[in-house]
């Protein structure tokens, strides 16, 4: 028989890529892009093919295939990452950033590229982050404009102990929901809101139900592109070299295209009947001081020190 | 690629011509095929992703949809809701036949699946129909026929399954959309009844006059009253999930406190000692259905892993791109797949494949779930392989041979109600939009 | 050997209905509770999603394994029923050994090894942190029980002398 992590240099292969979004979603596209290019580069021994929509399973069934080399490759927020890597928990803190450029200069700094290797130890190699966004409140009616406003506020979360911890942080109710029921939940009132980045406000119509974003920006989690440490050793170092410069290449272009699709996202919604508030963030950032405290001394508390220290880097 | 998918067909129908449980016909085909494809990681793959594929919560209102039908058809709420639809309709003999597909609507509008109904229902009316001189295999071709308009009629399990596996659809705006088209559904096997009544009234008036005394007249208003609760239930499943209050989920456990209250408390036909039974009945009609969700799921990964989707599509695509002959292919192929899969796991393998093509052709992926649903209801019905079929058969005491006959006028009939609910997107989508559940 | 095997196979499957039982009134229950938190005590529960999905996993394979003991597993008896005595039993008797063969490799074999792999990545479930490879666990042991049952039946289409087709419905 093969073994699905067999790479011999003789003939053509194919990297299989699994992921949960749709085809619409910039990150697609730049997964797209990347296959191109690594089609060029390698003049076409070394291929990727993309398959969406969950097909292969949701997130972390993907990373768990990945883990154990049954598919090569996948996209996966760093939030469902933490529970594999523990370290990426770093990304669900909030305020740990100061703003987009100081965002970028840690993703792109060594302690960036020491994060994207964290998952090695469990079987997954990071080869470059895709813009996800700033994730930021919106509600049915109440707007959000200084943490007091979210008291008693029930706010859909992602299922991780970290997105928890954030919004009681913040002083609402964090309510975990699974996301296909999110929609439906907040129409009718059983949420009062939620959070996210603007492209996915807009795109899964949330706009419809909530007519308040106030763009807070409390996180940035990143989205990572993961290839199974067990293919990643097998690959000769041109084929590496390839995969690291199509994977850098294809980062750029979603950057790109994520700007885009946010501006566009926040016009439609304004269009759409939604008030877009910017609150002031210096209460939001006093008002989560004791979260981030209360790290201190642990792994993600070290990582929150080190990425302070580079707010002020020039 | 090419050899896989050989082991993978060729291993299935195989298998299923030996009578091997067509869950296991699927798991052995996407093992087989995955072996060849990655090795001797494939056994662990496929046990992962039959795990993963049940252990997602938007199913989780299957489970208790089942225990709510249970309840209702053993509390006597089933047998209210035929008095109900019996004196609407009358009790002659030619009405007995409208009030089994009507009772069946009904039924079906309490609970989400069509063997609840067949078992539920056709209990009840199908030893009144044979005693008033229908014959059995007639009789339990209407009943194995009626029961499916329960799985259009919401709630409905397939349409939550349908939903999962669509993503971006919404299961409120799923049961809504099922409304019309169910309704259609129903009058189309009505009129056909009407139909071929003529030829049932001679066989049925030899018996008529030792039977007629027994027939009782039973005061509207009386019925009503007694069925009220039954028809409540239906207003707060409803009502609850589109006005909002609660999730489809929450519906279906609301649905088991209230069936369960009716049933054990206010009816008292169902005592405690008889809960456990029911328990264990509802759990292992469950595991049925999800391992059958769970073995099409791991069919379904292995041929996404072979792109198999998207060549199907690309090869439908490059065959027509007109609206119309594409959507009467897709029903083709639907319908053949229905003589032989079962409905969940034809809706699991089938609904990704199709989805993206429909979608770029711009038909609603809301819509398209009702074609596919009530395309598959006729599978359902149609031999060798079918559920409704199966328990009808059980319940009705009669050979799936001797229902193909009695079943062609009906299978017609809805054959020509799939086509409208296919052209006639409206019918579908004009409902949850004015709800508000859909743009 | 026969006998010892019938109180194994009974034994076994009483306690896996009664753990159908307690799962299924578990899952409703959950739900209910969930409901309960968000309108009445106006603090919705974080562990009732985690915990119903995780439940349902139990409930879909430990009853799978009712369901394959009580034959309610739909299949296409059409051709089977064509067969006549010898040949028909030989049909039964290979469907039988696809059965096991496949609760044994995959269900058994494959869940073992997913649940030791998954145990050794250490993954974790979100809510309420249990390892997922607890939740894998269903299926071995779901898989171990087909292979029993299956097993039983297999020895009983061979010992017995006449064998007619089985009644599809529970004792
Ligand atoms: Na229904
Ligand atoms: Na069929």
């Amino acid at each position: 028989f093969r073994t699905g992590a067999t790479v011999s240099t003789s003939e053509p292969h194919t990297l299989k890529l699994g992921h949960s979004l749709d085809q619409g979603h910039p990150v697609h596209a730049a997964l797209e892009f990347m296959a191109e290019r690594l089609d060029e580069k390698s003049s076409g021994t070394l291929r990727m093919e993309v398959i969406p929509n969950g097909q292969l399973g949701a997130e972390t069934e993907c990373v768990s295939l990945v883990q154990r080399g049954v598919i090569a490759m996948t996209k996966v927020s760093a939030a469902p990452l933490e529970n594999f890597v523990p370290e990426m928990a770093i990304f669900g803190v909030p305020y740990v950033f100061e703003d987009e450029q100081h965002y970028w200069r840690v993703l792109e700094s060594d302690l960036g590229r020491e994060l994207l290797l964290a998952g090695e130890k469990q079987g997954l190699h990071g080869l470059c982050y895709y813009d996800a966004g700033a994730r930021s409140f919106y509600t049915v009616s109440k707007p959000i404009l200084e943490p007091a406003d979210l008291a008693g506020l029930l706010i859909r979360v992602q299922e991780s102990p970290t997105s928890i911890a954030m919004v009681e942080a913040l002083g609402g109710s964090p309510t975990p929901v699974d996301f296909s029921d999110l929609y439906t939940n907040l129409q009718q009132g059983v949420l009062d809101g939620a959070e996210n980045n603007p492209p996915s406000f807009y795109t899964n119509r949330h706009y419809e139900v909530c007519k308040q974003y106030s763009l807070d920006e409390h996180t940035r989690t990143p989205d990572l592109l993961v290839i199974s440490q067990r293919w990643w050793s097998r690959l000769n170092t041109q084929q590496q070299q390839w995969l690291a410069e199509a994977a850098a290449e294809s980062a750029e272009f979603e950057r790109q295209l994520w700007k885009e699709k946010t501006e566009e996202a926040l016009t439609k919604s304004k269009e759409k009947g939604v008030e877009v508030y910017t609150p002031d963030l210096q209460a939001f950032r006093e008002q989560v001081k004791p979260l981030l405290e209360s790290y201190r001394g642990s792994r993600v508390g070290d990582l929150i020190d080190r990425i302070q220290k580079m707010a002020d880097d020039p | 690629m090419d050899a896989q998918l050989l082991i993978l067909i060729a291993s299935f129908v195989l298998l299923l011509v030996l009578d091997v449980p067509i869950a296991v016909c699927l798991g052995v085909a996407a093992v087989l095929s995955l072996q060849s494809a990655i090795g001797d990681m494939a056994s662990t793959v496929v046990a992962q992703r039959m795990t993963n594929g049940v252990a997602s919560f938007p199913l989780l209102a299957i489970p208790s949809f089942i225990v709510a039908g249970r309840l209702m058809a053993e509390g006597g709420m089933a047998g209210r809701l035929i008095d109900f639809a019996a004196c609407l309709l009358g009790r002659s003999t030619a009405a007995l036949a409208y009030v089994c597909t009507l009772s069946c609507m009904l039924f079906g509008a309490i609970s989400g699946s069509a063997t609840a109904a067949v078992s539920g229902v056709g209990g009840m009316v199908l030893p009144e129909m044979w005693r008033k001189g229908y014959s059995r295999p007639f009789s339990v071709a209407l009943t194995t026929v009626s029961a499916t308009t329960g799985l259009v009629i919401p709630p409905s399990n397939i349409m939550i399954v349908y939903a999962v596996v669509a993503g971006n659809v919404s299961v409120a705006a799923m049961f809504l959309a099922g409304v019309l088209p169910g309704i259609l559904l129903g009058l189309s096997i009505i009129a056909t009844s009407w139909w071929c009544m003529p030829e049932l009234e001679v066989a049925a008036d030899d018996q008529d006059a030792e039977s007629e005394p027994e027939s009782i007249e039973l005061p509207l208003v009386k019925t009503t009253l007694r069925a009220l609760p039954s028809l409540l239930l239906i207003i707060i499943v409803l009502a609850g999930i589109l006005q909002g209050i609660f999730s489809a989920t929450e519906a279906a456990a609301i649905a088991v406190l209230y069936a369960f209250v009716l049933a054990v408390f206010v009816y008292r036909e169902v005592p405690f000692t008889a809960l456990p039974k029911i328990l264990l009945g509802s759990g292992v009609t469950t595991a049925v259905i999800f391992f059958l969700i769970a073995a099409s799921q791991a069919l379904s990964w292995v041929l996404a892993l072979e792109s198999i989707p998207q060549m199907v599509s690309e090869g439908l695509m490059n065959l027509t791109d007109n609206y119309f002959l594409l959507l009467l292919l897709i029903n083709l192929t639907l319908l053949v797949v229905g003589t032989f899969m079962d409905m969940t796991p034809a809706v699991l393998i089938f609904a990704p494949i199709f989805l993206p093509i429909v979608t770029s052709l711009g038909i609603h992926p809301v819509h398209f779930g009702i074609i596919m649903i009530v395309n598959l209801c006729i599978g359902l019905c149609t031999p060798p392989v079918g559920t409704c079929l199966f328990v009808g058969c059980g319940v009705g005491g009669t050979k799936i041979v001797d229902l193909i006959r009695p079943l062609i006028p009906y299978l017609l009939a809805m054959v020509i109600a799939l086509m409208v609910i296919t052209y006639w997107p409206e019918l579908s989508l004009w409902l949850p939009r004015l709800a508000g559940q859909m743009e | 050997m026969m006998k010892v095997l019938h109180t194994i196979e009974k034994l076994v499957l009483r306690l896996l209905e009664w753990a159908v039982i307690v799962l299924i009134s578990a899952l409703v229950l959950d739900v209910l509770w969930q409901v309960t938190t968000r309108f009445v005590l106006k603090d919705p529960s974080k562990w009732t999603v985690e915990l119903a999905s995780y439940s349902m996993a139990w409930l879909s394979m430990l009853g799978t394994a009712v369901a394959f003991a009580h034959r309610e597993h739909l299949g296409l008896d059409y051709f089977k029923l064509k067969l006549h005595g010898d040949a028909q039993r030989v049909a039964s008797i290979l469907s039988q050994l696809v059965v096991i063969a496949f609760a044994a490799w995959v269900m058994l074999g494959g869940g073992v090894r997913l649940v030791s792999e998954v145990l050794a990545t250490g993954q974790s479930s979100a809510a309420l942190g249990i390892p997922m490879g607890a939740v894998y666990l269903a299926t071995p042991i779901a898989g171990g029980c087909v292979v029993l049952f299956a097993v039983v039946d297999l020895l009983e289409l061979i010992v017995s002398p006449v064998e007619e087709t089985p009644d599809r419905s529970p004792p």
